[in-house]
């Protein structure tokens, strides 16, 4: 199962538009598209009001729904989320392969607009692990805004603080401790650091996330694209070795 | 279905889409994978094509830094058109250790100076790290079954009729593929690509291919302003 979310903050609007057919075109049938959010330490799940068509849900970004997380479900699976106040991988519609996306846009005031196919596996709400991105691949020193929006979903209705450090690889010192939160989303300006970001990475003990970096370029271009997770750069029966290798590496760094 | 499930050892790439036509321009960005998992020193070599799939040319880049980049504009290729590249972090010395690379790296396209970035959309090709008698380039083979069936994809992003949406697709096959969207059908080579504009009031986008993955890179123009993802 997986879930769907927004990236909307004072400098971008966000459109989340999810499709309601699976990629080799079978359809959701009598499933609808609920949200989630955490409130008072509970989860919260109504079932979503939006734009519709035949093939497509359309939710637009806001001050409310900024932290709240989409899925596909049937009425009847819904209530053991709040139940049991835990998110439950609930059906099997959105497991597929290749993976089952919604398109996540941002736009800004001058109509730029930039897109990524999105998804939050279920299976990732279950972990706390390690997060490591590189920070040179998806930034840019000609851009006039720099920053990336780290999205944490976590099965349980907690909303804590957990330190990112922004380490540089180069110089050996970390350059900036900031905070990302359990089950929100949060937006990190990096552009005061754009000229050194070729040789930096993020880095956060017991959280894991999705980095999904943005440039506004000064034509009011945009670029909105995710890093994709350390262990999927190499293959091999050593894999996780050495991933957990450079994570222990990069944990000794910002220590 | 990646063949390089298979293999002990193998760098591996994407077939990207470089364009520089209409005024577009191309950025690639890859990270020095051997030396940050291996420890080892590399060099990024990049293969060019055109859209026919015939080879261009290769070029060795050096790591500078622990991302490296790459600017693909009319000049670098000495013609404003489209065709595929496919990039390996080779070692510079012979290793005895075991090497996979998956590296997906990013891509991106757009006009002066400006991209929209998307990360690789299919490992595609491959070789052994290791070198071979053969010349590099006839060394790369698919890193993808070239099993030959039905399949279709329906790309789960909403048709935009107010922008011109281009789908580029690649093949990294050993045999020509053909893609049809939304009934446009496009034959493509070995290595090359096509890049089908699909004048459609569908909402969405149906692929149909003998290729088992035919999943496109998708480009939104608005005249003013281009958004790039994979499919």
């Amino acid at each position: 199962m997986n879930f769907f979310f927004h990236t909307q903050n004072e400098f971008f609007d966000s459109l989340l538009t999810v499709p309601k057919f699976q990629n080799s075109g079978k359809r959701a049938g009598r499933q609808n598209l609920y949200c989630a959010n955490v409130v008072s330490k509970r989860w919260n799940v109504s079932k979503v009001v939006c734009e519709e068509d035949a093939n497509f849900w359309k939710i637009t970004g806001n001050q409310k729904n900024r932290d709240s997380i989409y899925f596909i479900a049937a009425g009847q699976e819904v209530s053991q989320i709040q139940e049991q106040n835990k998110l439950i991988d609930l059906n099997k519609f959105t497991n597929t392969l290749p993976d089952y996306r919604a398109n996540l846009m941002i736009k800004n005031k001058v109509g730029g607009f930039s897109s990524y196919q999105s998804e939050y596996p279920f299976r990732m709400t279950t972990k706390l692990g390690t997060l490591y991105s590189d920070c040179g691949s998806l930034t840019g020193a000609n851009g006039t805004l720099v920053g990336v929006f780290v999205k944490n979903i976590h099965i349980y209705p907690v909303e804590d603080d957990v330190p990112l450090y922004l380490y540089d690889d180069r110089e050996g010192e970390v350059v900036s401790t900031l905070k990302v939160g359990l089950n929100r989303t949060t937006f990190i300006d990096l552009s005061d650091f754009k000229n050194r970001l070729a040789h930096c990475f993020l880095f956060a003990k017991n959280f894991l996330g999705v980095p999904i970096y943005v440039i506004e370029y000064e034509n009011g271009s945009l670029s909105f694209e995710h890093t994709h997770p350390p262990h999927e750069a190499i293959g091999g029966t050593k894999r996780f070795e050495l991933v957990n290798m450079l994570r222990k590496k990069a944990s000794e760094k910002v220590s | 279905m990646f063949l390089y499930d298979c293999e002990d050892d193998y760098i591996s790439s994407d077939l990207f889409l470089w364009r520089t036509d209409k005024g577009f321009e191309t950025v690639f960005k890859a990270s020095d994978i051997l030396r940050k998992y291996y420890g080892v020193d590399s060099v990024l070599r990049v293969i060019f094509y055109d859209s026919s799939g015939v080879f261009i040319y290769q070029k060795d880049f050096k790591f500078d830094d622990s991302t490296l980049t790459i600017e693909i504009k009319g000049e670098l290729l000495n013609r404003e058109d489209i065709g595929t590249f496919a990039v390996f972090n080779v070692p510079t010395e012979q290793t005895s250790k075991n090497i996979n690379v998956t590296n997906r790296c990013y891509v991106g396209y757009g006009r002066n100076g400006s991209f929209s970035m998307v990360h690789g959309n299919i490992i595609g090709v491959m070789t052994s790290p290791k070198g071979t008698d053969r010349g590099f380039h006839q060394s790369i083979t698919p890193a993808i079954s070239g099993r030959k069936g039905s399949y279709k994809y329906v790309i789960q992003k909403r048709n935009d009729g107010d922008k011109n949406t281009s789908l580029g697709f690649t093949n990294p096959l050993n045999r020509r593929i053909y893609v049809n969207v939304n009934g446009n059908i496009s034959q493509i080579n070995p290595r090359g690509c096509a890049l089908i504009t699909v004048d459609t009031a569908e909402d969405i986008f149906e692929v149909k291919s003998d290729f088992i993955f035919p999943r496109p890179i998708v480009i939104c123009d608005d005249g003013r302003f281009i958004d790039c993802l994979h499919g």
